[in-house]
């Protein structure tokens, strides 16, 4: 629908709330595994089904992934945070109330960088929470009341699984910017193994808060309290649902005020098929969830938990996504495109390094071409054969494919053999032979000519050959424009008698000498 | 050999001894419970295991004293359990018609190491329900009566008045009394286990909080609850706790209490704290004489006796706050009775799930506990101050109670305010005034709030009619054996008993 020109004036403002599922072998206070494939009601402690006179256990390993997650978003960490009880009323929330942070949070204020062009979200906290079951007819939140008559089954697998829940601040400008800003958190978060990012399975939902304000392209988001009413829509549970209706929302909103309404501050649901938002069925007022400190669970204390260090446990993220395109881009001169290729996939961006380091020297500056076939290799060579097998591993090590890269750049073998080599390696290694570059060239008998003496050698044998004697005399007779499509001619008949393995350039060299020579003799 | 009057280190001594069996132990005990349940209806128990069982643990505990190879001092002795604490294959009630058929899952922690010692669980004893209440008046199963005045050897039983055995342990401690147990455990949030111990004339020790572990005790007030103990006498709760005592790795609140096996420094090197603020306008005529009786008489044995009116300031809020913080934690814990995952519940579906959900709740809880929920519901509500200020006076409190306990080793009050009250009127108690009985927990939540070790014991002997008036003895954070030592030598020192 084509937008009017008073579309225009306004803006969106968009915050983000998004839980992530914690990968962990428990949930955050019981030893419950949770997985989203289990057969149902099979994976609970009484802690889980809150049996009376259980009591919540808290799980390091909880505490761990939150504080990796709030590191790599650079969040204040606060060493001290507490539990509280968030009370509502619903089947899916065995004990009434949920287990989550709300005044002392585990980390405070941070950032989210994303895309291109310096852009970044900035966080007002992450906090610990649990996770509730599952209700059969339940695609919402609490708000909802399960329809009368209607037959409910509850699934408590999921009850009380560890999310943190990393609530942004209201700074985020356009629908695309919310989508490239959440498929970034999800990458990192997988990137430093908190979360498996998988949305299809509920280990990530966002909630949007979107509002409008009058503005150009330029304009700055004013401050809180000049933006319209805020909408919440909940529970997104892919990038495209999230941008869609961060898209509808801004329409919505837009067409309320501009036909003289006032945006009403609501929670709204987003139908994925229709892509609209639709509102809630509840009434308006805010739940009064009645926070109380858990009186079953001890203040967090990171630096008094045992078993717990902060800095080992830091020391050992692997680098972040971002850092690493930056000093991909930095050490290596490589285009920003081809670093983002790389930063996807931590296997082949080690292999990247390895092998650029294997062929020239341990640390940067590395020769440029070096990098260059490295690259093409594997990126073009490499990749491609993977994609045949469906994405599977490969088993190409960096020795190998350094090899490769010493080889071509020494100038012993050319482009052409370097990709055949490549393609035999990979399939030896698929089928588990064990496989040395050097042995593939000599099977092959890949080797480049280059030895000055045997091209000349070479270039004599097809001068003088008969059948091109007409030719040679031409290039004797010194036409300046036929002796250069001579060469060519002469060119191409060497390399072909070399099947293919003569070096160009000295052969060009050996060529002009040896006709040199000819000419010389009449 | 045994008798009413035999106290559980007595009996212990003789199983060591081998002057008696477990086996002539658990007669005695169902001989006693017959009496106290069929012939006087006292209403002690809400469940009992078949005697074949008992008997063969009974049997087993035997053939181990037989061998020398006892599992604990306490192998063999009959004990009895509140109906709040899980044990596993039995209706854990908590006294409640939400659970009356309720069958735990899980066990709690106390009963896996009584069973463990080779104590028998002789039954389940009955409560106000889920803990609230101070005169096992707010049973789903009807009151239980304190079986005190039961012992004695009249048989005209009809001139016996029917007394509130206290709550909300009120059943642990009449069990305890009447010897249809030898020890029981029981809870303790705000002074249910002091009240009924006193009420029955028994002793009745609350540990520092956390002292023993919380798991699997159904939860009231989790900042508050604490499993405690009713015995015959100081030294039997001294010998059960060494038992039972130490923290859990299934209750992060449990905590480890020093061991101290020292004997207590002689009277003469005791000071005794008496705080004069507890002395309060309301306090029956019978307990302050009590009071002042017990404080002159240990002067008068040789103990440093002080009554300070400093330091306990903050007492007058403490009742209040005390009702603020259990009535906010017991709406949230008691949000979890929804009939969907255990419990009682009313299905409707032609009403939607919080409608269910209510009438579910309105039905099964009874009227004190809806009255609380409401309550703390309240207090936390947005609009709520109460809680926060409660919290201050809290702290306030254990500062206060801090400071007076550096000046005295430790300090002497009354477990109660009033007497128990009749049940013979109306003979169910359920025009008992509320607000009247949450006036009589003044004395006991101070050592709750601040979660000091308390102990209340008799300091009455036998044909005493003021046998419902305790005293307690207050000590430090975390130094509960001394706290018993020194109340087993007042007790000593002022009871002859046995």
């Amino acid at each position: 629908m084509r937008r009017t020109l008073a579309a225009f004036k306004f803006k969106p403002v968009i915050g983000l709330e998004v839980h992530a599922q914690l990968s962990t072998a428990q949930k955050l206070f019981s030893p419950s595994p949770h997985r989203a494939s289990a057969p149902e009601n099979t994976l609970l402690s009484p802690y889980d089904t809150s049996i009376p006179g259980s009591l919540p256990i808290l799980n390091l390993e909880c505490v761990e992934k939150a504080v990796v997650a709030a590191s790599a978003l650079n969040c204040v960490l606060n060493d001290e945070s507490r539990f509280e009880r968030k009370h509502y009323i619903y089947p899916d929330l065995p004990s009434g109330y949920q287990v989550t942070q709300n005044r002392w949070p585990i980390a405070g204020r941070g950032a989210l960088p994303f895309g291109n062009n310096n852009k970044s979200s900035e966080i007002n906290r992450i906090q610990l929470e649990t996770d509730t079951g599952k209700s059969t007819t339940r695609e919402n939140d609490e708000s909802d009341d399960i329809q009368v008559g209607s037959a409910v089954n509850i699934d408590y697998n999921r009850a009380g699984a560890p999310l943190i829940e990393i609530v942004f601040e209201p700074d985020i400008e356009s629908p695309e910017d919310a989508g490239e800003a959440v498929s970034t958190l999800q990458r990192l978060l997988k990137h430093i193994d908190v979360c498996d990012g998988k949305f299809e399975l509920g280990s990530l939902r966002c909630d949007l808060n979107v509002s409008i304000f009058e503005g150009d392209d330029d304009s700055p988001i004013p401050p809180l309290n000049e933006l319209g009413n805020r909408v919440e829509v909940k529970n997104l549970n892919s990038i495209r649902a999230i941008v869609a209706a961060a898209k509808f929302e801004f329409d919505r909103q837009v067409k309320v005020v501009e036909s003289g309404g006032v945006v009403s501050q609501e929670t709204r649901t987003f139908d994925k098929k229709k892509l609209v938002s639709i509102p809630m069925r509840k009434k308006e007022t805010s739940t009064d969830y009645r926070f109380l400190i858990d009186p079953d669970i001890p203040p967090l204390v990171l630096s008094q938990t045992k078993d717990l260090d902060v800095e080992a446990l830091l020391a050992g993220v692997p680098e972040l996504p971002e850092q690493a395109k930056q000093r991909l881009a930095d050490e290596y001169g490589l285009k920003p495109s081809i670093c983002e290729i790389l930063i996807s996939d931590q296997i082949e961006m080690r292999l990247f390094e390895d092998t650029v380091k294997a062929a020239s020297s341990s640390t940067p500056p590395y020769p440029k071409h070096v990098v260059e076939f490295t690259t093409k290799l594997l990126c073009n060579d490499i990749f491609a054969l993977k994609n045949e097998k469906a994405g599977e591993p490969h088993k190409i090590n960096s020795r190998q494919l350094a090899d490769t890269v010493i080889t071509l750049a020494a100038g012993d073998i050319n482009m052409k053999m370097a990709k055949d080599i490549i393609k035999i390696v990979f399939d030896r290694c698929q089928r588990g032979e064990d496989t040395d570059v050097k042995r593939v060239i000599e099977e092959k008998g890949f080797k480049i000519m280059k030895n000055p003496d045997e091209l000349q050698e070479l270039c004599q044998s097809v001068v003088n050959d008969g059948a091109f004697e007409s030719d040679l005399q031409v290039w004797i007779d010194g036409d300046k424009k036929l002796r250069k499509k001579l060469e060519k001619f002469f060119f191409g008949k060497v390399m072909a008698k070399s099947r293919g393995l003569a070096d160009a350039g000295r052969l060009r060299e050996a060529l002009l000498v040896v006709l040199g020579q000819q000419s010389a003799k009449k | 050999m045994i008798t009413p009057k035999t106290s559980l280190s007595r009996l212990s001594a003789l199983l060591k001894s081998k002057q008696t069996t477990p086996t002539a132990a658990l007669d005695f005990i169902l001989e006693r419970i017959k009496l106290s349940e069929e012939t006087h209806s006292l209403n002690t128990f809400t469940y009992l295991p078949s005697t074949e069982s008992l008997h063969e643990l009974a049997r087993a505990s035997t053939a181990r004293y037989a061998d020398g190879s006892p599992l604990s001092p306490i192998d063999g002795i009959p004990i009895s359990v509140k109906a709040n604490i899980s044990w596993l294959g039995r209706p854990t009630s908590a006294s409640s018609r939400m659970l009356e058929n309720y069958k735990s899952p899980i066990q709690a922690d106390v009963i896996d190491r009584l069973i463990k010692s080779g104590a028998i669980l002789i039954g389940q004893t009955n409560m106000d329900e889920f803990g609230m209440g101070s005169f096992t008046t707010n049973s789903a199963f009807g009151p239980s009566i304190n079986s005190y005045p039961y012992l004695s050897t009249t048989t005209d039983t009809t001139t016996i008045p029917k007394l509130s055995p206290g709550g909300s342990s009120g059943g642990s401690a009449s069990s305890v009394a009447f010897r249809s147990s030898f020890a029981s455990i029981g809870t303790d949030t705000g002074g249910s286990i002091r009240l009924p111990a006193a009420y029955c004339g028994c002793t009745g020790f609350k540990p520092s909080y956390g002292g023993i572990p919380r798991h699997g005790v159904i939860p009231y007030a989790s900042s508050l609850d604490t499993v405690g103990l009713i015995t015959p006498t100081p030294e039997d709760a001294q010998l059960l706790h060494s038992v039972l005592r130490g923290s859990s790795l299934n209750d992060p609140t449990s905590m480890d209490t020093s061991p101290n096996p020292d004997p207590p420094p002689p009277l003469s090197s005791l000071s005794v704290g008496v705080p004069g603020s507890y002395s309060v306008s309301e306090c029956h005529p019978s307990i302050t004489k009590k009071w002042i009786d017990t404080a002159s008489r240990l002067s008068t044995a040789g103990a440093n006796v002080t009554i300070f009116d400093d330091s306990l300031t903050s007492i007058q809020d403490s009742l209040a706050a005390y009702y603020v913080i259990a009535c906010a934690e017991a709406s949230s814990n008691l949000a979890k009775y929804d009939g969907v995952k255990f419990g009682s519940r009313i299905r409707d579906t032609t009403v939607d799930f919080s409608s269910e959900y209510a009438n579910t709740r309105a039905e099964f809880f009874g009227p004190e506990v809806k009255r609380r929920i409401e309550c703390g519901d309240t207090i936390l509500s947005k609009e709520g101050t109460h809680y926060s200020a409660a919290l201050q006076i809290r702290n306030q409190l254990r500062e206060e109670y801090s400071t007076a306990l550096k000046n005295y080793d430790v300090l002497l009050l009354p477990t109660s305010v009033s007497p128990p009250i009749s049940l013979d009127s109306s003979g169910s108690g359920f025009d008992v005034d509320q607000s009247e009985m949450m006036a009589n927990d003044l004395m006991t939540v101070g050592a709750s709030l601040a979660g000091f070790p308390a102990i209340s014991i008799p300091v009455s002997e036998d044909s005493d009619p003021d046998f419902w008036v305790g005293m307690q003895v207050i000590g430090r954070h975390g130094d509960d054996d001394r706290v018993m030592s020194i109340a087993d030598q007042i007790y000593r020192t002022l009871v002859n008993r046995e």
